[in-house]
């Protein structure tokens, strides 16, 4: 059912896309009716899959009436897919868009690396590289920077996700309370944990289209270096955050039709950006902590008060660390648990036979992590510098290596369920 | 010296060579790998148990004398002593248990197996304990199901696991870890080649467990069955239909009862249709303390697996 799914909607986006590119010119009403159509079909889908359920079981709540959950499962990568193509829907309206060929639309939509878990790529980023006739030859150089970015993906996914996610996974699944050090070490434990999971997928889907020439957009910038929560937004998952700004953020107002506007665009962004990632409250409150601190951060920008370098980034760390709890919480009991042990201050213990019980090691990796993330380079940056010497042939076979040999069980990346 | 390496790893390669030596850093130890269980090296625990039971039952000098075959996870293959059982049952009886990571898909074509090799075969004795539930069809078992077993008699024929745990052996095949787990198990410390002693009934699994990982290990709750079993159930009921299929709930750990109430009655609810085919020899779950467990190379101690061994048999002529 989910290829049909996946074939129907790419052909039906395509049609109306040249259909709304042909009425764009002369026939503007024609062209939004068109539009309007196409994105009430792209969200209809994804609502259906996605959020059927969650709709469901509110109204239940909320009206006493007992509707029957129904069976739906949710097909891999609607939440790219149906955002890529809304995106070129919106831009053939807007007359960004030349004429494309099905074939190069297919594959833009399909190209496999990106199709599951982003980047979320952009017509005008990926179809132009399609019909290039100099990216159907072998290019050495592409595959030696392929192999380089695809191993160190590898290597945060293998090496530090998965090691990571047993700690994570005891602590909110788990366990029936935590201490306050065992809380923060699992908190921690989770940040590092989302990051190098999909930073880890997006460098493998970098690393996969450069052996076919194909460049991707880089999904990440060290997000945990940044000095503020907007800076943090410009780091991290930025291609979402770039579809969001363009066709929710913007045509909802932006900021330049006065701060009562804007905010209100950024809370409905955020509020969106949060359920985007999946049907549930813990996702909504994750969006909307973050769009309030979006508009916190603006408030802050008018006075005059700035904050020392250390203490901005510090800050800036610990709201993102512990809005994580709510995102990663399957529900609000398991979230209150970790705030519960947060605030046991006095209990700064580490149990007995916990999977954390080996507390200066744990710590001390955690804080190399923090430090890494803060100081080192990122993958991106490396590739941009990158010259095939033995030095790091040398570096990245090691990775390459520790990573296959350590790879047993599926290990199922995070963002696969979003 | 030092600027000799300085200038080595300093020089630059061409993006082909570059490229070609770290295709084959990592291509040459997944051939490697998948070489080893091609030419029957077994290259996991779970591998090395369900190729010891399976030998053993080919190997068999009377397989016409066997009338039960004690089929399950470590909980069967531990808890029973099968020379004890054949003396309190009076029947000849092998052990084929297998170990819970192989999951119930394992276990049941291991009975398809028994059903196949064992003539006089009387009755299938599952013994299961409810950690086995969760687990889902494991490449080994899809090995089992290669070894010998004609299509015909493939009771999982026509579930999609069967594709999904063809994926899975194809993935499993090229994992270097394989490799890894076969030199550090059986080239670096000899003494571990004793797991596939045909001395042993059954094998040592596992590593050195002390009580304080025991006591971490053992209280983790269980999860309810991810999958809707009822396809799997009709197949095992397909199984059953010509045979006596008895079945007994598995020891579990006393740490692991108390955390899991839920888990286990969702398994409970779960496994009753099973009761129209199975006669259910032991309907409640049942615990061992950690004091009990004993020594590491069996799990449990002498004196709890007689006890064990003797509940088991008593269960089976009660009824």
């Amino acid at each position: 059912m989910y290829i049909p799914l996946i074939v129907g909607s790419m052909t039906l986006n395509y049609i109306f896309g040249q259909a709304i590119r042909l009425c764009a010119q002369e026939r503007r009403r024609a062209a939004k009716m068109i539009m309007v159509s196409g994105l009430t079909l792209n969200l209809g889908l994804l609502g259906y899959f996605k959020y059927t359920n969650f709709f469901l079981e509110n109204l239940n709540k909320a009206l006493g009436i007992s509707f029957e959950h129904i069976n739906i499962i949710l097909p891999l990568a609607i939440s790219f897919f149906t955002f890529q193509q809304i995106a070129y829907l919106v831009d053939c309206y807007q007359r960004k868009v030349g004429r494309e060929t099905f074939l190069n639309y297919s594959l833009f939509v399909t190209f496999f690396p990106q199709l599951i878990a982003g980047p979320i790529v952009h017509h005008r980023e990926m179809i132009p590289q399609f019909s290039e006739k100099f990216r159907s030859k072998v290019n050495w150089d592409n595959i030696a920077a392929g192999l380089f970015i695809f191993t160190i993906g590898l290597f945060k996914k293998v090496i530090i996700a998965d090691n990571l996610a047993e700690f994570a996974s005891w602590g909110f699944d788990d366990a029936t309370f935590l201490t306050f050090t065992e809380s923060v070490m699992v908190t921690l434990s989770y940040t590092f944990q989302i990051y190098f999971d999909f930073c880890g997928y997006s460098d493998m889907a970098i690393g996969a289209a450069l052996f076919f020439n194909i460049k991707l957009p880089s999904n990440f910038n060290s997000p945990y270096k940044a000095m503020n929560i907007r800076d943090f937004w410009q780091r991290w998952h930025i291609t979402l955050s770039h579809f969001l700004r363009d066709y929710l953020y913007i045509p909802l107002g932006g900021n330049k039709n006065g701060l009562a506007i804007q905010f209100m665009a950024v809370l409905i962004t955020f509020l969106l950006g949060g359920l985007w990632h999946g049907a549930s409250w813990t996702f909504i409150v994750w969006g909307m902590l973050h769009g309030l601190a979006i508009i916190s951060f603006t408030l802050w920008e008018k006075t005059s008060l700035r904050l020392p370098y250390f203490v901005a980034w510090a800050t800036t760390f610990v709201f993102i660390n512990i809005t994580w709890i709510v995102f990663r919480a399957s529900d609000w009991d398991a979230a209150k648990k970790i705030f519960k042990g947060l605030g046991n201050v006095t209990e700064l213990h580490i149990r007995e036979g916990t999977p954390l019980d080996a507390p200066y090691i744990l710590g001390f990796s955690l804080l190399m992590l923090v430090v890494f993330c803060k100081k080192l380079p990122n993958s991106n940056e490396l590739l941009e510098t990158l010259k095939t010497k033995w030095f790091w042939l040398i570096f990245i076979a090691m990775l390459g290596m520790i990573s296959f040999w350590k790879i047993g069980d599926y290990s199922e990346f995070l963002y696969f369920q979003f | 010296m030092k600027q000799r390496i300085h200038k080595l790893i300093t020089k630059t390669i061409s993006p082909q060579s570059f490229s070609l030596i770290l295709l084959s850093c990592f291509l040459v130890p997944c051939f490697m790998a998948a070489s080893l269980v091609l030419f029957h090296v077994p290259t996991n625990k779970n591998q090395v148990i369900s190729w010891r039971q399976l030998d053993k039952l080919k190997a068999l000098e009377h397989p016409k004398d066997i009338q039960i075959a004690i089929l399950g996870d470590s909980s069967a293959g531990n808890a029973i002593d099968v020379q004890y059982f054949a003396e309190l049952t009076g029947k000849g009886t092998v052990n084929l248990a297998l170990t819970g990571s192989i999951g119930l898909h394992g276990i049941i074509l291991m009975a398809a197996h028994a059903k196949k090799d064992l003539p006089n075969l009387g009755y299938l004795y599952f013994v299961i304990a409810p950690t086995t539930w969760e687990k889902d069809l494991s490449p080994e078992a899809y090995f089992l199901l290669k070894k010998g077993l004609p299509k015909s008699q493939n009771p999982l024929r026509g579930l999609q696991e069967i594709q999904d745990a063809q994926k899975g052996y194809l993935n499993w095949l090229f994992t270097p870890k394989r490799l890894q787990w076969y030199w550090n198990t059986i080239k670096k410390e000899p003494h571990k080649r004793g797991i596939w002693s045909n001395k042993a009934d059954y094998l040592v699994q596992g590593p050195q467990l002390t009580y304080k990982k025991a006591s971490n290990v053992w209280t983790t709750p269980l999860h309810a069955p991810k999958e809707d079993l009822s396809p799997l159930f009709e197949t095992w009921e397909k199984l059953c239909s010509d045979i006596k299929c008895v079945f007994a709930h598995g020891p579990i750990y006393e740490g692991v009862l108390q955390s899991s109430e839920q888990a286990l009655e969702q398994i409970q609810t779960d496994i009753n249709p099973l009761l129209s085919t199975f006669y259910f020899a032991e309907n409640e779950y049942w615990f061992v303390g950690y004091d009990q467990l004993g020594d590491t190379r069996n799990h449990i101690k002498l004196e709890l697996k007689n006890n064990s061994t003797r509940h088991y048999a008593e269960l089976l002529l009660e009824n």
